[in-house]
């Protein structure tokens, strides 16, 4: 992969986390939403209100996560495309060294001092690309126990009297955004893992 | 890390500048680069240079997608305006940079080729965003030879480059000027060194004049709004230029 294409895969990168920041925020507008149709349809919504402050929860540690995240990808676009400075930079020292033996020898300690820094680069970039990993990985593992919810949700819908066909709509919406999300979750491990590699 | 901040929005047509790094180094000068979006199409003036290339591509990843930007302007050739164009280029090799005729073989040292570049003649030209129309405005001497600022009609934002540029102590770093007479203490300096051609500056001021806009948006320093567009106009038509050449 050459360094252009990498700086491309991780603005790619940022940007799925932004998508999936944007559903997460919705998810999180949908269990309020969830929670007042259960206060206002009473005690006959019980396990709905519960439900849906399990999901307010969720939704709430899941926007943490992605912050982390967020934070990860912008220090990563910020280090890959210092990279790719410093390898531009490189690679006119090493065209200058080509040039002669003598060029070689008058460039060996600055291209030494360059590649030192390469590749402290190189082991910063790859501790960060571990750290998103772990989060991604986190990130979807709480998605699944957030669909498992949105789950339990439309089935306490059920119980919820006149209110019942509301709030079977809301839990349709929270599930369809969950599954959504966790297929974006999903693709987003997927690319974080093959920037790894 | 710079930040992008929004500077004007109106549905999908958006200006925005990305500014004010506390963590660059003290020897290299302050820089704005403004990313002008249209229908999700976007276009950077002066994208900077090569050192700080990594900070203005993380702010504008943050809030825009850089892959969306399909051209670049230069108003000129200086290195902080434009000594990022290889990596820019690295990263999307479609790019297209706008810019003048006369810098067409001095620029492609910091990176292009001959498909890079679009020429603008010395009238100036239309550059097009989509279906938003955008003015290369001729600015030539203010301070390079071959200079350009380029207007949008519809925002009526102009950005100025070097012109109206100030260079601003830590503590009064605003993004816009509040304070007119307090600012314009940090551009006389600049303005007297850089801009070389008396008859030039005049050229400018009496075009500028005449021309509807709200914003001036310069490449150092802060942006002028409202009154104080015109106040700046005024400042620099009354402005003696090219203090290297004893009187």
């Amino acid at each position: 992969m050459n360094d252009g294409m990498q700086l491309s895969r991780t603005v790619r990168i940022n940007e799925e986390i932004k998508q999936v920041v944007r559903i997460s925020a919705g998810i999180n507008l949908m269990a309020i939403n969830a929670m007042l149709v259960a206060k206002r349809s009473g005690e006959r919504s019980c396990g709905y209100g519960v439900v849906s402050g399990e999901l307010r929860s969720f939704s709430g540690r899941l926007e943490i996560i992605m912050l982390e995240t967020s934070n990860l990808i912008s220090r990563m676009i910020g280090d890959v495309a210092s990279f790719l400075n410093q390898k531009r930079s490189m690679a006119r020292l090493d065209r200058a060294s080509g040039m002669s033996e003598i060029t070689a020898g008058l460039l060996e300690d600055a291209m030494g001092r360059k590649r030192r820094a390469l590749s402290g680069m190189q082991n910063r970039m790859r501790e960060l690309g571990d750290r998103l990993g772990l989060h991604s990985e986190t990130a979807l593992r709480h998605c699944q126990s957030g669909v498992a919810l949105s789950r339990s949700a439309k089935i306490e819908s059920v119980y919820g009297g006149e209110m019942a066909g509301i709030l079977e709509q809301v839990s349709v919406e929270v599930e369809t955004q969950m599954l959504e999300l966790f297929e974006r979750l999903k693709s987003l491990s997927a690319d974080v893992r093959a920037w790894q590699a | 890390m710079k930040r992008l901040q929004y500077i004007f929005e109106e549905g999908r047509h958006k200006w925005a500048a990305v500014a004010r790094d506390p963590e660059k180094p003290g020897y290299l000068i302050d820089t704005n680069e403004y990313l002008i979006v249209n229908q999700g199409e976007g276009l950077l003036t002066d994208p900077g240079g090569s050192e700080i290339f990594h900070a203005v591509f993380a702010a504008i990843s943050a809030e825009f997608d850089p892959g969306r930007i399909s051209a670049l302007f230069a108003s000129h050739q200086d290195p902080d305006i434009i000594s990022s164009l290889a990596l820019w280029l690295d990263f999307n090799p479609e790019l297209k940079c706008h810019m003048s005729w006369l810098w067409n073989s001095f620029v492609p040292h910091f990176g292009g080729n001959d498909t890079t570049f679009v020429d603008i003649p010395d009238e100036g030209s239309e550059i097009a965003l989509g279906n938003l129309s955008l003015q290369a405005v001729p600015a030539h001497y203010l301070h390079s030879s071959g200079n350009f600022h380029l207007h949008d009609p519809k925002a009526k934002i102009l950005f100025c480059g070097d012109v109206a540029a100030a260079l601003l102590p830590e503590g009064e770093d605003g993004l816009f000027v509040r304070h007119f007479d307090g600012h314009i203490r940090h551009a006389r300096g600049f303005h007297r060194r850089w801009m070389g051609s008396n008859a030039a500056k005049r050229d400018w001021c009496e075009r500028v004049a005449k021309m509807d806009i709200d914003m001036l948006c310069p490449q150092h320093g802060a942006i002028y709004q409202g009154d104080n567009v015109m106040r700046f106009i005024n400042w620099f038509d009354e402005l003696e230029v090219g203090a290297a050449i004893a009187a």
